[in-house]
């Protein structure tokens, strides 16, 4: 079973660490979460946020 | 509803029309052009003016982060997303950087890759909040171990260039390196230059000393990153 989800991360702490996680893989839950894909998306009133976009994959049971 | 205008960039024709395919239909978005270079879609960015281009990580002739500069000083306000066939942090960094509004893996979920071109947030979030805290800790947990390893360990190396250095110390040569790792001899000269410049290295000779002077350090880090790079999880 594969969902996919994005993760708003607060701005703008990964940047600033100089951080761009895509290709983690991190256990949580019983899940492994994977970052396909990081992107700064613009708000309604033109301000950035950062997003993950993680896929969860559960072990097959 | 307006639609946004998309540019595909990519030197693979399969790729090219594969998006054409899943995007074409899409009710928000329209397919204006295809680039197979980055020359070549800064020439079509004034005639076709796209909302946003999406970019392949590889292309032939023009680094990545030089071409999303070009195309941010020809059109400013065009959203740059990469797409990445394999994940580098250094290079995803680098890229947002230059302009770039997202990184993403080529095997992403087609849902999600539009909602990127979409930039679309609406202050919502997918993950119930409290699950989104607690992923936020846990990346929080690893961005500081990374920090605390680049700092005192690696030099400030991703785990990529560790392992090229370390190609480098066995004698490989460029060539030989791309093809054990699956990279082209561009992309690998691309990594070399980026080692050099973070380890102060002027030349292989030097780099290869920085390696064997951190031999201890370097194959202990190597074991980490090596071992996170091929599908162990960080944490738990």
């Amino acid at each position: 079973m594969e969902a996919s989800r994005a993760l708003l991360f607060p701005d703008p702490e990964l940047l600033d660490r100089r951080c761009c996680p895509v290709g983690w893989r991190l256990l949580w839950q019983a899940s492994i979460w994977i970052v396909q894909g990081i992107y700064l998306a613009r708000t309604p009133t033109g301000r950035r946020e950062t997003w993950l976009i993680l896929t969860e994959e559960r072990e097959p049971d | 509803m307006e639609k946004l205008r998309v540019l595909v960039v990519d030197d693979t024709t399969l790729v090219r029309q594969g998006l054409r395919s899943l995007l074409e239909h899409r009710e928000r978005i329209d397919l204006v052009g295809e680039a197979a270079s980055a020359q070549e879609a800064y020439e079509l960015l004034e005639a076709l003016r796209p909302d946003v281009v999406l970019v392949d990580q590889e292309m032939p002739g023009l680094d990545l982060v030089e071409a999303i500069r070009l195309f941010k000083s020809r059109l400013p306000e065009v959203e740059v997303i990469v797409l990445a066939e394999w994940a580098d942090e250094e290079q995803a960094f680098r890229a947002i950087e230059a302009g770039a509004t997202g990184y993403v893996l080529k095997d992403i979920h087609i849902e999600n890759l539009v909602r990127a071109i979409e930039g679309v947030t609406s202050g919502r979030t997918l993950i119930h909040p409290r699950i989104t805290r607690q992923l936020v800790e846990r990346f929080r947990l690893l961005m500081r171990e990374r920090q605390d390893q680049n700092g005192s360990i690696l030099g400030g190396l991703t785990s990529r260039e560790l392992e090229i250095l370390l190609q480098m110390v066995k004698g490989a040569t460029d060539r030989e390196i791309a093809s054990r790792m699956f990279l082209s001899a561009t992309t690998v000269k691309s990594h070399i230059r980026s080692i050099f410049r973070k380890i102060g290295a002027r030349n292989r000779t030097q780099a290869v000393a920085y390696a064997l002077r951190n031999g201890w350090h370097l194959r202990s880090a190597y074991g980490q990153a090596s071992s996170a790079d091929h599908g162990e999880s960080h944490g738990g």
